[in-house]
Parts: structure tokens; C-alpha cells; sequence
């Protein structure tokens, strides 16, 4: 038998690593869903129901992380009530947070994970849709979701399309409105059962409303939360509806000539929140957070006003009970409309499912009566159904009935559909200049558009939206 | 007679020292090449594409290195990165070293303090960064409390354009003065103590010993530990990424964080990998230059 010589060595050692080297990059992934075809709905969907095949179909269900009473119903009653109705699917859970959503999907996209179901963002939907990661799901909702889907609010089911199809489901609205406090109303001798009506009436309130220790604000007359890119950004995004003007791009177009970042309505919307901050002083340019971190703003004290979800009933409830009657929700103000923040959470199915019936029955178990009622009321949040609205017990209270007339009388917002969550943020980032006086507003919502208008360019480019 | 030694040696095969040697090199050789340089092989060809991960990849040349050109928040974060390292490196070595001798001389409870000074090396960043956040806050935090006592109005730190940086270089000075301290104190420790005994007799005083026995013997170290402050500083995301999200309004948003945005927020992969190797070259320079400083005796005494 042959010696090994060196040379021999190192081309076992070389070809060995290679041989390692590809098999540790290659594996059995397949391609990305928008390569494996033009039409990945309509393969998927072709897929054998679990029940029909009677094989068993495994689902993994990416889940946005929520509160540990919303886990507890989630976990302990829900999806053991989805397996028990369906022993031919097992579903793994695959938590994650609205942080790390993205970065989730797309190696789940790459590295050919199924996204089987998926908790998102009713603005998430455009860019997924529109590289065809997400499947339309209205053959589903013609076939046997028909005498549902009339429940759901027909706005918020609409903000889920793309190109007119219907990509996602609403699960939970998030609704925000002024909040305010009224025993700090009173003591200013404000009017405790009536927000204010206009700007106008809100620079008024503040001024009334806000106290200082020195230079310091100790309470904020509004507190706006600007601490943080994204904070900033839903701030202005609350004055922008309700200034007349779309929040960034008008729902549905995706041509960057229609960025309307840099408009005479989007200028003033900013003007009015850089003279909250610093002209009348109202508010903390940095946000002010909670001592305790399980309270509120409105529940600890801190402020007199501020935009708020539903979930600040259910947290004065829990952490303040004491306090509960003192918390007042009010109508949008208003500069040209009535109108605040109404977005869903929506749940879609992934392009790249394998199981697109199995999906879809777990879809309808989530968006059920049941589940939603089980999974909003502990935190007092905001169906998206009619029926739930009207007749779950924990809706009954007149805090959250206030919430819920935002989308009933068609005070929500508009929301950009052709543009990502770091284009928000970076717009963000230019609301934070403006507001700390790096930049001009003209500077700033200047800059704002030429980043906005280059991503979207990108992304149509990139997508062929 | 050596070439005829090498000719048996070729002829009788590997040695079994020798293929012991290629069998130990081999699990890193592996791992080198799946981690290290099949990777940065690609990052460099999807540098030259518009690779987003999920849709179909076009070779676009040079493109994505153009545009860095014109990316204001490239240069912006090139600036940022740059400040950082400025700030960051000189108060590292110096406290390092500070502390190194401290806990170097004869002092009570030496041994417990050094474990006190090397404790945040051995924690996670995050969980720092979760530390200072509160520290820092610009409301409650302990740090505007304790100026408060010496009647110094409450700053905004991490929520200041301009505090906000220089706080984040406090606290990985804070972070990291542990490990710069185990070095020194390695370094420190193999000093002959016949050289401080000498200057000694010679009348050398404190500051005279420390200048010419301590600060020439220490000098490698310090080389290496400038080298790797550089490319460590640069690389800075942990701190950025958990407390400032490179906010307020790009104040800190450093290169790594924009290569992390870019890759991982906008799927643009090709854009972030030209940023990365951007990034490398520029290590790469500083690195190079650090040692010909070195060779030419601009750093030697």
C-alpha cells in the first residue's frame, strides 16, 4: 500500500473542506419563494387540505410576542383548541417581535423556512405583497369566508390589499386617540369631559395644563414621544392626517413622484409639533418615560395629554385602578380633519407555504370570534370585528366604546403602502432634527423626501410594483 | 546534503508528526473556510450586485460603490464612527493602563478589585447598554440625580444630538477599561524590577520611571492594543443598535449600524456588503499604518 506522500495530504485536507465548505452552504434549501415562479399562489394553494390527505401537516406560525395574559390565552387555550379541531396540523409557534419581524421573514424567505402564517403590520403588506411573498387570499374568503368577512370593518380589511387583492386578515386594531387626564383638567378648570377640538384648542390646553420644576417639565400639557426614531415618526403622522394629507404616499400609488413628504400641508404639521417642543414648550423634546415601568404616562402622572391605544384602559385597570376615573379619551383634534391612528395587525399567509389550506384554517381560527375575544380582552384592545365591538363584555366599557368610534366614524388614518418600516424611521430620524433645531423643517422634510422617494424608486425597481 | 535529506524525506512520505500537524489544522482550516473566507468571497461578489436575499440578483458593477459617494448617511456614519474611535481609544488606554498599575501596586483588596474592574468584560453588552439606558435617563437617571446634587441642571444625554455620542464613548470606556487592564497588567507584570532599582540609584523619581521603563517597555502592548481598539472601535453596533437605534436624528448611527440597516431593514445586501468591504479597507489602512509607524520608530522610543 501507497504511502501517503504531503502532497496527498493536503489535497484530502483541500478537497475534504471544500466538500464541507458546500455542503454546509448549499443543505436541501430551496429557492426564494419570488424565484421559484410567477405564479407561487396558485401553486401552493393547489396543495392537498390535511384533512382530505389525511397525512399530518406541520405549519410554522410566526407570532408577534404580546402580553404574558394574551400569551397565557394564546398558549393555553387557543391553540390547544386549534389542534384538538384539527389533529391533522401541528403548529410550531416561532415568536418574535415587531423589531426583529423583518429580519425573521426574510431568512425565513432565503433559507426556505415556510412562512405558513404570519403576524404583521397592515403597512407591512405592500412590500411583501409586492415581492410576492405573501399569497392572496381571496379565492379562500369567496369559497367559504363570505358570511364572515362582512364583520370585519370594511376599512381595515381593505388597508390589507394589494392591488386590489386581499393579502391578510385584521386580528386587532390599533386605534389611538387623545387621552387625557381629567382631574388635571379640572384643576386647570378645563372642562373635564370634553378634549380639545381643534390645535388651536390643543396649544391652549397645554398651556394651561403644563408644570415645570425650573426650566424642567415635571408634567407634560401633550407629551410627545420623541425619544425615539419611530416614536417621532407616529407623532407626525398623527398631525399629518390630520392636516388633510397622506402619510408619506398616498395609500396604493407607488410612484416617488408622489412622495408627499415635502408638501405646504406636511410643513405645517411639523412646524406645529417643532412649536409644541419648543416655541410653547409643552413638551420634553427627549419624551419622558414612567418611574414604574408598569404604569403609563397618564397613569403615573406625567403628562395631562398624550396619543394613546386602547391598551391604556387596560393598563389603568391593572396598575391604576385608583386612578381610572380620571382618564378621559377623547375625538382626534383636529386642523383639517378628524382623524388619528387606526391600523390592524393582520395575518397573512406566506408565499412559500407548502400547506396553503392548512394555513388558512389556522387563519380563520385565529381571526375567529372566539380567539379574538380571548386574546384582546385582557389588555382592553380593539377588535376588528362589528359583532365583538358590539357585544364582548370587556367592550361594554364606555373608555373603550370611545376607541372604537375612531374607525366607526371613519376618523382612522392613511397609511403608505409602498414604502418599509425604515423608511418611516428614517423620516423619524429627520422629525427628531427638526425638532431638537438641527435642521429646518424646510431642511429636513426636504431631506426626508429625496431618502423617501429613492427607496421607493428602489423598491419598484427592485419588485416591479 | 540537505537536498538529498529533503529527497528521502519526500520519497518515505509525511512524517507521523506531520500528519498529526494536518489533522489538528484541519477542524480550523474547515472552519475558516466556511465562516471566514467562502463568506467574505461572496460579500465581495454580492458587493458588485443589487442581492436583496429574496429577489432574482443583477450583477451591477461598481454601482453600489458610487453611491456611496453621494450617501449622506454613509459619510455621516463614517463621521460618527470616526468620533467614537477618537473618543473611545485614548480614554480606553489610558484608563486601562491607569487602572492596570493601580491594581498593580501593593494595594488592599487588589486581587477583589481587579475582578471588580473586569466584571463588565464578562458581561453581555446588551445587558450594559440596558444598565446605562436607565442610568442615563435623561428624567430619573442616577447620573442627572447626582448632578442634581452639585446643582447641575439634568442633561439629556442619549437624547441629545450632542451628549449623545460622548455617552456612549463613556460607557464602553467604563465597559471595556477591564480587558485593557488585564493586558497591561500582564505587560506590567513582565517588567524586571532590577530596571525600576536602577533608576532608583540613579535618582530617577515616579514620573521619570514611569516615562522611560514603563511606557517604553509597554509598548508593544500598547501598539496592540491601538491596532485592535481601531478595528474594534469602528466595528462598534451592540451599544448603538440597543440604546440608540443610531438616533436622535443620525447622531449616532455609526458604519456598522448603517451596514446592519441596509443589509437586514432594507434588504439592500449588495449596497451593505459594499459598505462592509468599504469599511475593511479602511481597517485594513489604519492597521497597515499603525505598523509602519511602528517600523519607521515614530512610536518607538
Amino acid at each position: 500500500m501507497r504511502r501517503l506522500t504531503r502532497r496527498d495530504m493536503l489535497q484530502v485536507t483541500g478537497t475534504a473542506t471544500l466538500a464541507g465548505a458546500l455542503a454546509a452552504c448549499g443543505g436541501a434549501t430551496p429557492a426564494p419563494a419570488a424565484e421559484q415562479g410567477a405564479e407561487p399562489a396558485a401553486e401552493a394553494a393547489a396543495t392537498t387540505a390535511p384533512a382530505a390527505s389525511g397525512t399530518q401537516v406541520e405549519l410554522r406560525y410566526i407570532k408577534l410576542a404580546m402580553d404574558v395574559d394574551v400569551e397565557k390565552f394564546f398558549v393555553e387555550t387557543s391553540m390547544p383548541a386549534f389542534q384538538e379541531a384539527n389533529p391533522g396540523i401541528t403548529v410550531t409557534v416561532d415568536m418574535s417581535d415587531w423589531g426583529h419581524l423583518g429580519e425573521k421573514l426574510m431568512t425565513s424567505f432565503a433559507g426556505g423556512l415556510p412562512v405558513d402564517a404570519v403576524e404583521t403590520g397592515s403597512d407591512w403588506v405592500g412590500p411583501y405583497a409586492a415581492r410576492k411573498q405573501f399569497l392572496a387570499i381571496d379565492d379562500m374568503i369567496e369559497s367559504d369566508y363570505q358570511d364572515e368577512i362582512g364583520d370585519f370593518y370594511a376599512d381595515m380589511v381593505d388597508i390589507s390589499r394589494y392591488q386590489g387583492a386581499l393579502m391578510g386578515m385584521p386580528h386587532i386594531l390599533d386605534i389611538r386617540t387623545l387621552c387625557y387626564r381629567k382631574d388635571f383638567f379640572e384643576e386647570a378648570g378645563l372642562d373635564p369631559e370634553k378634549g380639545p377640538e381643534t390645535w388651536e384648542d390643543l396649544v391652549e390646553y397645554c398651556l394651561k395644563l403644563v408644570q415645570y420644576d425650573g426650566d424642567n417639565i415635571t408634567r407634560a400639557g401633550y407629551l410627545m414621544s420623541g425619544g425615539a426614531p419611530v416614536d417621532a415618526t407616529f407623532e407626525y403622522w398623527y398631525l399629518l392626517v390630520q392636516n388633510g394629507t397622506d402619510v408619506v404616499v398616498p395609500w396604493g400609488s407607488w410612484d416617488p413622484n408622489d412622495v408627499q413628504v415635502d408638501t405646504p400641508e406636511s410643513h405645517e404639521a411639523l412646524q406645529f409639533l417643532v412649536d409644541l417642543v419648543n416655541t410653547h414648550k409643552v413638551s420634553p423634546v427627549t419624551g419622558m418615560t414612567t418611574k414604574n415601568p408598569d404604569l403609563g404616562p397618564l397613569s403615573e402622572g406625567i403628562t395631562a395629554m398624550n396619543s394613546s391605544g386602547a391598551s391604556v384602559v387596560g393598563n389603568f385597570k391593572r396598575y391604576a385602578p385608583d386612578k381610572l376615573e380620571f382618564l378621559g379619551v377623547a375625538p382626534p383634534p383636529m386642523k383639517v380633519a378628524r382623524k388619528h391612528y387606526a391600523c390592524p395587525n393582520v395575518h397573512c399567509i406566506g408565499a412559500n407555504t407548502k400547506n396553503a389550506n392548512a394555513a388558512w384554517t389556522l387563519l380563520k381560527h385565529i381571526v375567529s370570534k372566539e380567539t379574538i375575544t380571548g386574546m384582546l380582552s385582557p389588555e382592553n384592545y380593539t377588535p376588528p370585528r362589528k359583532s365583538i365591538a358590539a357585544e364582548a363584555e370587556y367592550m361594554q366599557d364606555p373608555l373603550l366604546k370611545a376607541f372604537q368610534a375612531v374607525p366607526e366614524n371613519g376618523w382612522g388614518t392613511t397609511t403608505p403602502q409602498a414604502t418599509e418600516w425604515p423608511t418611516l424611521e428614517n423620516i423619524g430620524n429627520y422629525v427628531q432634527a427638526a425638532l431638537r433645531l438641527e435642521m429646518t423643517v424646510q431642511e429636513a422634510l426636504a431631506k426626508a423626501a429625496e431618502d423617501t422617494k429613492r427607496t421607493i424608486a428602489e423598491l419598484v425597481e427592485a419588485t416591479g410594483a | 546534503m540537505v537536498t538529498a535529506v529533503r529527497a528521502r524525506k519526500k520519497q518515505a512520505g509525511l512524517t507521523q508528526q506531520e500528519k498529526a500537524a494536518i489533522v489538528f489544522v484541519f477542524p480550523l482550516l474547515f472552519f475558516l473556510t466556511v465562516y471566514w473566507i467562502i463568506p467574505s468571497l461572496s460579500s465581495l461578489y454580492f458587493s458588485l450586485t443589487n442581492y436583496s436575499v429574496v429577489l432574482k440578483t443583477k450583477w451591477v458593477g461598481l454601482e453600489n460603490f458610487g453611491r456611496l459617494f453621494e450617501d449622506v448617511l454613509f459619510w455621516r456614519s463614517l463621521k460618527n464612527s470616526a468620533y467614537f474611535t477618537l473618543g473611545n481609544i485614548p480614554l480606553s488606554i489610558a484608563s486601562g493602563l491607569l487602572v492596570a498599575m493601580t491594581v498593580n501596586s501593593a494595594i488592599r483588596f487588589r486581587n477583589a478589585f481587579r475582578v471588580i474592574f473586569y466584571l463588565p468584560v464578562v458581561t453581555s453588552s446588551i445587558a450594559l447598554s440596558m444598565v446605562w439606558l436607565w442610568l442615563l435617563d435623561p428624567h430619573f437617571g442616577l447620573v442627572n440625580a447626582a448632578l442634581g446634587v452639585i446643582g447641575i441642571d439634568p442633561q439629556q444625554w442619549l437624547q441629545s444630538t450632542t451628549q449623545a455620542m460622548p455617552s456612549i464613548v463613556i460607557m464602553s470606556v467604563w465597559g471595556g477599561v477591564g480587558s485593557t487592564m488585564i493586558i497591561y497588567l500582564a505587560g506590567l507584570q513582565g517588567i524586571p524590577d532590577s530596571l525600576y532599582e536602577a533608576a532608583q540609584v540613579d535618582g530617577a523619581n515616579r514620573w521619570q520611571s514611569f516615562r522611560y521603563i514603563t511606557l517604553p517597555s509597554l509598548q508593544p502592548i500598547t501598539l496592540y492594543l491601538l491596532v485592535t481598539s481601531i478595528i474594534g472601535s469602528f466595528q462598534i453596533f451592540g451599544p448603538i443598535y440597543a440604546m440608540t437605534d443610531g438616533g436622535p436624528a443620525f447622531a449616532t448611527t455609526t458604519i456598522v449600524h448603517q451596514i446592519y440597516i441596509n443589509g437586514f431593514r432594507y434588504f439592500n445586501m449588495g449596497y451593505a456588503a459594499a459598505q462592509s468591504w468599504v469599511l475593511f479597507m479602511i481597517l485594513l489602512g489604519l492597521s497597515v499604518a499603525n505598523l509602519r509607524l511602528q517600523v519607521y520608530g515614530f512610536v518607538s522610543d
